[in-house]
């Protein structure tokens, strides 16, 4: 089997490699340059999430929830965040709270952060997905450009009430 | 004097403690990747909403056994036999100590022990993940601990008979390609034991409740990925040391170009140190700079090795079929060998691998990471590169090593219909994770029609039953892999060990020569 993988390389193996090898290796690099190219177009053109975050604790993070929550509060659970407001998403073991009422066209401030173990808030049909995480938050701006009732759910497994772990964002004009 | 195998087909000689200690982490292999398609058999029938088999608490606890045994287990252990066979027989020497890997087993084994008794006691369903806060029992993370333990003594054994090889002068020149793969991916998972031990040791205690009350999210979530992802890459090595390994086996292909495949290797690790950063794109750490560096730029270099060896694999099996006679431009690919199981679970795990890699390189660009991030997205990602890439590319390995090393194929004419259920099973349920991922459907639920929701429900039904259909093939296809493989081991080895005395029996010098000058070999037999 000489010559083969289960052998010592034959001598001269070190030697520069045939030009058809070299040619891929510079394909292989002019497509990650490429891509690299995109990425950071697309970053510089500002088209990404901006992201805020800070450092907190449960504690203080359910404290600003429930003055936000007493401030705008128009139902049970519900809060109606007035534009140019920042909206307050509180994640814990098996629920999102509170639900929010938002304004289609206004650019909002959603803070999430978690009291127990780390949720991903998912919100369905829109594919936007950003870790709630205890002791820290995390501030994702987004403008609704749809009315309507938006189930919330979490995308990271937080144990056996995973699946029943829900919230609900309204879009109204 | 001492029992050596010979395998009359490559020449290769195997000394009798460090074959059956081979054949005894090749079996434990197996086992283990049986387990991880059983699992999968409960964990597809209930994403399937047709059917919905598990209540959340039992579908958790299958989906962590899935995981454990699919990542942490499976793929780890069966490179233990690559570890050990690349460092004896194809050094041809012997292992400096039979009882170092023996110790390694035990601490392996235990290790595993606990890591599945917590899990089948219902205390540990915290996923392969595991991100803390969420607690398990405190022994699940000790079991981890002690596994580490036993692949790290494994290495060190790896380590110490490269070094004995090199100074008996076994071997002259550099160490053999698959050696060499298999030294790449000891030194990848050296570096992940060192984040296993800045991740469980923290841990362990917290969950003990010694000394450490809390353990950081984000801090549990780095080191452990700096082990996990780092991890991903040993099987990825030694994946592409299994397709080089199946091309020999089957057709005794060389590698086109010995130094584009070594400069392949190396890259690995270079590219893989920072693969920890891919999963903070969406986490509330670090700056969008940082995060874009560490994991998009880092992300897009990571495909390079693998495509390198996408290539250089396809590529001497071309050139040996072309030697052969075989023209036209595509009478390589018309003469693959279609049937043949591992060269159909080859062509399969190259495939899916590619499409794994390019699913992962999707992931880690920051913008579209925002909209994948925990969907299907991520499974199909694993399920390319680790289920269809990895373990379809160990499974085409198993089909020319069992052989090697004196086992005859049990129940072979059930092999080529399981490669190719297999191989079609991961294209349906990779294409079924795409297509969920496409429409947003989150990863690890039990229930995706949301039961109680107080809002609309998305209808992800297709999807995921196609992602049902494709699950239960390839866990059929598995299963079928794994009885074949374990009732060869279990019939016993068909070969007569030779006794021999001489210390340096495992290679004959008149070979030596040959090596050096790359010319044709005499038979090994004649002496």
């Amino acid at each position: 089997m000489a010559g083969t993988a289960f052998d010592p390389p034959g001598a001269g193996w070190e030697r520069r490699m045939p030009p058809d090898k070299r040619l891929f290796l510079w394909v292989l690099l002019a497509q990650a340059l490429f891509l690299i190219g995109v990425s950071a177009t697309m970053l510089a053109s500002a088209h990404t999430n901006p992201v805020k975050q800070f450092q907190t604790t449960p504690e203080a993070f359910s404290q600003r929830v429930a003055e936000f929550v007493d401030k705008y509060q128009v139902g049970p659970r519900t809060v109606r965040v007035p534009p140019g407001e920042d909206a307050y998403l509180l994640a814990r073991m098996w629920s999102f709270y509170p639900d929010l009422i938002l304004k289609k066209g206004q650019a909002y401030t959603i803070w999430y952060s978690s009291v127990d173990v780390t949720h991903n808030p998912q919100i369905a049909g829109q594919r936007l997905s950003f870790q709630a995480v205890p002791g820290h938050a995390q501030g994702v701006v987004l403008t609704p450009t749809t009315t309507g009732t938006f189930l919330l759910y979490c995308g990271e497994y937080c144990g056996v009430g995973h699946q029943a772990m829900m919230g609900k964002i309204v879009v109204e004009d | 004097m001492e029992a050596i195998y010979t395998d009359p087909e490559t020449g290769l000689r195997l000394d009798r403690a460090t074959h059956r200690l081979i054949v005894t982490f090749l079996a434990t292999a197996f086992l283990a990747l049986g387990g991880a398609a059983l699992a999968a058999f409960f964990v597809a029938l209930t994403r399937a909403p047709a059917i919905q088999l598990l209540w959340p608490s039992a579908y958790y606890m299958a989906l962590t056994f899935h995981g454990i045994l699919a990542l942490t287990i499976w793929p780890h252990v069966f490179e233990a036999t690559l570890w050990l066979w690349a460092c004896t027989s194809l050094l041809r020497t012997r292992l400096i100590s039979p009882a170092l890997g023996w110790l390694a087993y035990g601490l392996a084994v235990f290790g595993i022990l606990m890591i599945l008794g917590t899990v089948a006691s219902g205390n540990a369903s915290v996923m392969y993940t595991m991100y803390v806060p969420l607690r398990a029992d405190p022994l699940f993370y000790l079991g981890h601990i002690i596994y580490a333990l036993g692949l790290l003594t494994l290495l060190i054994l790896f380590g110490l008979n490269l070094l004995k090889a090199r100074a008996d002068g076994t071997y002259l020149g550099s160490l053999p390609l698959l050696t060499y793969g298999m030294a790449v991916a000891a030194i990848l998972t050296v570096v992940a034991i060192i984040g296993a031990v800045a991740a469980f040791v923290p841990t362990v205690l917290w969950a003990f409740r010694i000394l450490i009350s809390k353990v950081d999210p984000l801090y549990f979530k780095a080191t452990f990925w700096s082990m996990g992802h780092t991890l991903q890459y040993t099987n990825i090595t030694a994946m592409v040391v299994a397709w080089y390994g199946t091309a020999t086996f089957t057709l005794g292909a060389r590698p086109v170009s010995e130094k584009f495949s070594r400069w392949a290797f190396a890259l690995y690790l270079i590219t893989t140190l920072p693969v920890f950063m891919h999963h903070f794109l969406v986490d509330p750490t670090w700056s969008h700079a940082v995060k874009w560096v560490g994991a998009t730029v880092v992300g897009i270099f990571l495909g390079i090795p693998s495509a390198m060896h996408g290539l250089a694999v396809p590529a001497s099996v071309e050139k040996t079929l072309r030697s052969r006679g075989v023209g036209g431009l595509w009478g390589w690919f018309r003469q693959w060998g279609w049937n043949q199981a591992p060269m159909v679970l080859l062509a399969f795990s190259v495939v899916l691998f590619g499409l794994g890699g390019f699913d992962g390189t999707v992931a880690t660009t920051m913008q579209l990471n925002m909209i994948e991030h925990n969907n299907m997205w991520i499974p199909a990602h694993i399920h390319g590169t680790l289920a269809g890439g990895a373990t379809l590319g160990f499974m085409a390995f198993s089909y020319g090593f069992l052989p090697h090393l004196g086992f005859e194929i049990k129940g072979r004419r059930f092999a080529l219909p399981q490669a190719w259920i297999t191989g079609i099973g991961f294209a349906l349920l990779i294409t079924g994770m795409h297509w969920g991922a496409h429409l947003g459907v989150p990863r690890r639920m039990q229930d995706i029609r949301f039961l109680g929701a107080d809002a609309p429900v998305p209808d992800w039904l297709n999807s995921m039953n196609l992602l049902g259909v494709g699950g239960v093939l390839a866990a059929t296809g598995i299963l079928t892999f794994v009885t074949i493989g374990l009732a060869s081991v279990l019939a016993g080895n068909r070969r007569r060990p030779e006794m021999l005395a001489e210390a340096t029996d495992l290679w004959l010098p008149s070979e030596r020569p040959g090596y050096v000058a790359g010319q044709v070999t005499p038979s090994p037999n004649t002496v």
